[in-house]
């Protein structure tokens, strides 16, 4: 981890930056003390802090630094309800609130939440990724943007939340696969791959001048072991699973994957099931158009991460809107 | 051949490691080498053979080693010349085909493009004064705009390339290729190919001291690569010109 860290990010940072550092860190209280009224309301649910946690009135520690100076009174901020915002700790990744939380990772978690479901099954043969993937023009060209990708021969990742910090996490796997093949001669197992993707993800939370990333993913493969699932969030944790969903749908996801037999199913039914899935907890009247993508790796595959076949996405596409149609009847 | 010989030319044995400033050595001979690669179009494909000898020096070290293997989906590489190169080469393949994989948009790198690819490798290297030591057999068949096209090149150390309907490298430069030039032909099934394959190898077994008689033959075709199990041929050393070598040779002694 650190020795990541420290090629990544700390070569460009001189030491002599540190001070400066330090001293921003300890001016935030001061920058508590200004209140920005009225408060906006909170996306979170609000806390208040004892009093004693209330940071006191500016001490001038970087009272050079503070061109917006208190508006009220420091009584008046311990009579507002204490929210995320105003507060000033959700400006930084490396500044806990006073009941111990990082609300930028939690605002992060907030993008991957609000994206179009991401779903992933082990299956007794293999692994079945599938999104819903949300058109936001009739004008873009179908399979574009696509959010499940190749990391390495075996293993495959699909991407919940902000696409573009996807592709980040996306390029660092591949590399990180890359580099473990050239190291060691073999290919990256699983478990280790997620590990290393995970630490990436993880550094994201741990420096002031890095943001986290704004996705989930999940990643599934296939090695020695057999098939492995994956999912990584945005605060930097990766838990293994028999089925994990993210983004909008991802709780009536869970509901549904919780009712497969995930120890009987193929692949081949797997795909059927997740279309199923996406197509269920798909919202009509908030998001029109979507995208079905499809990847599995299983024996069918020949054990390589590979987008579905044609001819099955579209089979699993009829079976799935079969099935809703069904359910719409009833 | 080019690479049985120190690149500066001179014959001179022993260790001409020259340091050519701090820290840098550029290869000035091959070390462990491969012998010749036959290669030839036929009606479905392209078929390669070698034996899987591999000599150090002049001493035959390893007598067991494949120097055919797949590329990718449509593709097969043969190499001659320095066997560590050819595994350096392989790495570099394998990386190639791991990102065409990982685009996953349907598309996949032809014979074509693994030959592009090494022509440009192999040319650049020379241009540093650090060439890979080989000769490098690519052939394949994929599907393009004019249906099935079969595709059979090489590439050697200096960046020399080309297209043929029948290629043979090292010894078999000089050995195979006239029986390739007469007998070669475009509709050839894979028995007759075979054959000629076998004809080439028998030939260069009797004259290419490097050679052993443990030849492995591949093939490419639309289905896909075979590489079959190494086996031998039937040899006859009882010709007049072999129990007597020196008797044709008019000499002092």
């Amino acid at each position: 981890m650190a020795q990541i860290a420290s090629r990544r990010l700390c070569c460009s940072v001189s030491l002599s930056a540190w001070p400066k550092e330090i001293s921003f860190s300890l001016s935030i209280p001061s920058r508590l003390s200004c209140t920005r009224l009225p408060p906006r309301r909170s996306p979170l649910r609000s806390t208040t802090p004892p009093p004693e946690l209330l940071p006191a009135p500016s001490t001038g520690l970087a009272g050079s630094g503070s061109g917006i100076r208190t508006q009220g009174p420091i009584s008046s901020l311990r009579k507002l309800k204490m929210s995320s915002i105003g507060t000033g700790y959700d400006l930084s990744v490396t500044t806990f609130s006073p009941d111990g939380r990082v609300f930028q990772v939690e605002y992060a978690t907030k993008a991957v939440d609000n994206s179009g479901t991401v779903v992933g099954i082990k299956c007794k043969d293999g692994i079945v990724l599938g999104v819903e993937k949300l058109v936001t023009s009739k004008m873009m060209l179908e399979g574009s943007n696509r959010r499940i990708h190749s990391v390495h021969w075996h293993s495959g990742l699909a991407v919940a939340g902000l696409a573009a910090d996807g592709r980040q996490i996306v390029s660092r796997a591949k590399s990180e696969a890359a580099s473990y093949e050239k190291v060691y001669g073999e290919p990256i197992s699983v478990k280790e791959l997620a590990d290393r993707v995970a630490s990436y993800v993880h550094l994201c939370t741990l420096y002031w001048w890095l943001r986290p990333f704004g996705c989930g993913v999940i990643l599934g493969g296939y090695d020695r072991d057999g098939p492995q699932l994956y999912m990584i969030e945005p605060s930097g944790v990766s838990y293994k699973y028999f089925g994990a969903a993210l983004g909008k749908g991802r709780q009536a996801a869970k509901t549904e994957i919780e009712k497969l037999k995930l120890s009987e199913l193929t692949c081949r039914e797997g795909i059927v099931e997740v279309a199923k899935i996406i197509y269920g907890v798909h919202d009509e009247a908030k998001d029109k158009a979507f995208e079905l993508e499809l990847s599995w790796i299983c024996d069918e595959s020949n054990r390589q991460h590979q987008k579905v076949p044609g001819d099955l996405l579209e089979q699993a596409k009829v079976a799935a809107q079969a099935a809703l149609e069904e359910m719409d009847a009833d | 051949m080019a690479w049985q010989q120190p690149m500066d030319g001179s014959h001179a044995s022993g260790s001409k490691a020259v340091a050519d400033g701090p820290g840098t050595q550029r290869t000035q001979y091959p070390y462990v080498t491969g012998s010749s690669i036959i290669a030839l179009k036929y009606k479905d494909g392209v078929i390669m053979a070698s034996d899987t000898g591999a000599s150090y020096g002049s001493t035959l070290r390893y007598k067991s080693v494949e120097r055919i293997k797949a590329v990718g989906k449509h593709s097969l590489i043969g190499a001659s010349g320095e066997f560590s190169d050819f595994q350096e080469i392989l790495r570099y393949l394998d990386e190639l085909t791991l990102s065409d994989h990982m685009w996953d948009d349907g598309n996949s790198l032809g014979p074509k493009e693994v030959h592009s690819y090494l022509t440009r490798v192999m040319y650049n290297r020379r241009n540093k004064f650090d060439p890979l030591w080989n000769s490098l057999v690519i052939g394949g068949v994929k599907k393009g705009p004019k249906g099935e096209e079969k595709y059979l090149g090489m590439v050697n150390m200096i960046g020399t390339h080309f297209e043929e309907n029948h290629i043979a490298t090292g010894f078999g430069n000089h050995m195979a290729i006239p029986i390739l030039r007469t007998e070669w032909r475009e509709d050839m099934t894979f028995e007759e190919a075979v054959k000629l394959v076998e004809k080439c190898l028998l030939v260069l077994l009797y004259r290419d001291r490097s050679s052993i008689n443990k030849f492995q033959i591949a093939k490419i075709t639309t289905e896909g690569a075979t590489i079959y199990p190494p086996y031998s041929l039937k040899t006859y050393w009882g010709f007049a010109a072999f129990e007597n070598p020196a008797q044709g040779a008019v000499g002092s002694w």
